[in-house]
């Protein structure tokens, strides 16, 4: 029997093992031994940067960085992925390991202002290059006064049709506004699913939490409701916000969305391969992707629309925001890290971005190259997206949001929304 | 000092090593995760002494429960198909000829030797909705209307998973049960060809009762690996859709790594590995029973 038991006890030992690996140290050592080490002895310094999405100017930008400073530091990259970018640099946080730099949304940092993983960037932006960007940019990513995130370009969601599938399916181009309802998009999607072997729309998995986050923001008739709604003052019960889950709800359940059946599960390579094949009508990507979406699956005739508008309120209010950069504080070389900022929010960086598709938020050069049709395509809702969104009132319920909505909603209903509220209480009796 | 002292002295010396490394690697651990889980802690700022109030969250915690549950679900799942298709192709394997049965072992063993991140990977292209391997051949040989979205559906998804970890393990088991089967003395099979069974007759008169202790040892490690399901699921759903797949490892890394719940997270990891010390106790209790020497 005691053998059994020691067996046992073992046994158990292993699955403890995994989670007790979590711990570290209960104060971490926040020294900055390495930087002084290293400026001592003349060793050029590392400098630990994540901040590289896919996409050719988001790779071209790092590798001018690394041309840059790469004399002067080690710049060790790590690699960036959206779904795992908190976890990383939390983890790196709690075992006190170097992050310089690292890429996230100015408007989601209380994830980690909230715990005191965010360096407070205020001493570093002088008046020089706080000139160098558009006016209200640096607000987004200032909490309680205090600016943890420099943004550097706009980004919101919006929709990429391609042409051949929306023609293919007898819809013609002048049907397919710019902006559209939710209504007329569905109906849109419905006459390609009837029409064609093509499905209505495609989302990624990663972006699916879009849909429920506009649709909640959108159901409002007024701001007033709105702010209150956004402020956590309403509950995740409130007929509204029902109403704006069933709405998402409904276009999965009649298949509209690629591939039809199992369509909260497709990734973003799944769905490249769809576009490329000419399956998917009304592509979701955010404007930051767009191009690479468009070089990458090949498509030559398509159009840029606008999220679909999914209530009446005449703000018609948009999630998004920025991308931007912080300083976590586990950093060990901020003066490397606000150097490299500082050159990738230069005009010669913006100015490249903006050349490459994309919408920078700082100056670009004067005679720069830009596409304007395209940069109009994908910045003209700049104006609608929203500074707050019920995601800001706390990280947990930001969490469940954007990583479990809408499919909890579409596999439990209403239970999930007993947990949405569960967390919304925690977070605004904090 | 005598001859078998020093010997003991040595070998104990040259466990040392080992000894350290299980040390730092595990025990410690062990002990600063139940420590943790007693504990409030972000990972920032400094651990105060909480009591079981960790414990009374877990156990409040709806989802903290119903990852156990998906955990329990694809741990059965997946032992259940690793016993049956080991020990199936050991009985199989069995009675082939030296150089097929070499052939054999080394193509149903392959997928242990393959990392469970990668046969997650794997098997998310094999069942992928639309472009799916299995959705595919299904469609190719008049069967659509058996295709599926086999890593999208509640329920489903976990069931698949479980297949999946299941046949990942099955190699392990069959070798192990393989092992025992050719231990077993060639007179007892002889004689009971004198008398007349059938292959069928041995497997169930001679076979499963002389190597019951390495099927238990088997169970033990299908188990232990199956309560596990950390790696597998995260590549092939990570989770999702939802948390229609978030297991207990998932949820303990998230309680932990996402919410900067240490404590939480370390005393959900205690729960559940209670919860799996007391299930490996009642099964080896279970199959326990009579012992043949031979």
């Amino acid at each position: 029997m005691k053998k059994k038991l020691l067996a046992a006890l073992l046994a158990g030992v292993l699955a403890l093992t995994a989670a007790g690996c979590a711990g570290g140290n209960s104060q971490p050592d926040k020294s900055k031994d390495s930087v002084s080490q290293g400026a001592a002895t003349g060793e050029k310094q590392d400098l630990v940067i994540m901040i590289t999405n896919p996409g050719e100017v988001n790779n071209a930008v790092e590798k001018k960085l690394v041309e840059k400073l790469g004399d002067k530091y080690n710049i060790i990259t790590k690699t960036w992925d959206s779904a795992s970018v908190e976890q990383t640099v939390k983890t790196a946080a709690a075992a006190n390991e170097q992050i310089d730099l690292v890429q996230y949304w100015p408007n989601q940092m209380n994830s980690f202002t909230e715990v005191g993983i965010a360096t407070d960037l205020t001493p570093y932006m002088d008046e020089e290059w706080k000139a160098t960007f558009n006016d209200g940019v640096l607000d987004i990513g200032t909490y309680d006064g205090k600016l943890y995130n420099v943004a550097y370009k706009t980004v919101y969601p919006a929709m990429l049709v391609d042409l051949e599938v929306t023609r293919a399916a007898g819809i013609k181009d002048e049907e397919i506004k710019d902006q559209m309802t939710w209504e007329e998009f569905c109906d849109l999607c419905r006459r390609i699913k009837e029409n064609s072997d093509a499905s209505g729309a495609g989302i990624p998995d990663t972006y699916a939490c879009w849909l429920t986050r506009n649709s909640v923001m959108q159901v409002w008739d007024t701001d007033e409701e709105l702010d209150k709604w956004n402020a956590g003052e309403v509950s995740f019960k409130d007929e509204h916000i029902v109403k704006a889950f069933d709405l998402v709800k409904d276009v999965f359940e009649e298949g509209l969305f690629y591939p039809g059946e199992g369509a909260l599960a497709v990734t973003q390579d799944q769905l490249y391969g769809a576009i490329s094949s000419h399956k998917v009508g009304f592509i979701f990507e955010p404007t930051t992707a767009m191009k690479t979406t468009i070089d990458n699956s090949g498509l030559k005739e398509y159009k840029i629309c606008d999220f679909p508008a999914m209530g009446k309120n005449p703000t018609n209010a948009l999630l998004g925001g920025c991308d931007g950069y912080f300083i976590p504080t586990s950093s060990k070389n901020v003066e490397g890290a606000i150097e490299a900022m500082k050159y990738l929010t230069s005009e010669e960086i913006m100015t490249f971005r903006a050349e490459g598709g994309q919408v920078p938020c700082a100056k670009i050069a004067s005679g720069a190259n830009v596409d304007t049709f395209f940069m109009e395509s994908i910045s003209r809702c700049s104006n609608q997206i929203y500074p707050t969104e019920i995601i800001n009132v706390g990280a947990e319920l930001s969490d469940y949001m954007q990583n479990q909505m809408p499919a909890n909603y579409i596999y439990n209903g209403k239970a999930s929304l007993d947990e949405l509220e569960e967390l919304r209480q925690a977070a605004i009796n904090k | 000092m005598s001859s078998t002292r020093k010997l003991q002295l040595i070998g104990g010396l040259f466990s040392l090593p080992a000894l350290i490394i299980v040390t730092f690697s595990t025990i410690i651990p062990v002990i600063w995760n139940i420590v943790l889980s007693f504990s409030k802690w972000d990972g920032i700022t400094s651990m105060s002494f909480v009591g079981i109030e960790n414990f009374i969250k877990v156990f409040s915690d709806k989802a903290s429960m119903k990852a156990m549950g998906y955990s329990l679900v694809i741990a059965v799942i997946a032992t259940a198909t690793a016993m049956f298709l080991g020990i199936l192709l050991s009985l199989l394997i069995y009675k082939v000829t030296k150089v097929e049965g070499a052939l054999f072992r080394f193509v149903f063993y392959s997928p242990v030797m393959l990392p469970l991140s990668v046969v997650g990977l794997l098997f998310t292209l094999v069942l992928a909705t639309d472009e799916g391997l299995l959705n595919n051949i299904l469609g190719l040989i008049g069967l659509a209307n058996l295709q599926n979205a086999w890593l999208a559906k509640k329920g489903m998804v976990l069931v698949v998973i479980g297949l999946v970890q299941g046949w990942r393990s099955s190699g392990t088991v069959m070798m192990l049960v393989f092992t025992g089967i050719i231990g077993l003395p060639v007179d007892l099979f002889e004689s009971s060809k004198l008398d007349g069974a059938t292959y069928r007759q041995e497997i169930r008169y001679i076979i499963l009762p002389l190597v019951k202790p390495t099927i238990q040892l088997a169970l033990s490690m299908c188990v232990m690996s199956a309560f596990k399901t950390y790696d597998i699921v995260f590549s092939m759903t990570g989770g999702g859709p939802g948390d229609i797949s978030k297991t207990a490892p998932l949820k303990i890394l998230e309680q932990a790594f996402m919410s900067n719940k240490y404590g939480v997270a370390a005393a959900n990891s205690v729960i559940y590995a209670g919860i799996v010390i007391t299930i490996l106790a009642i099964l080896r209790k279970g199959i326990g029973g009579e012992k043949y020497e031979y």
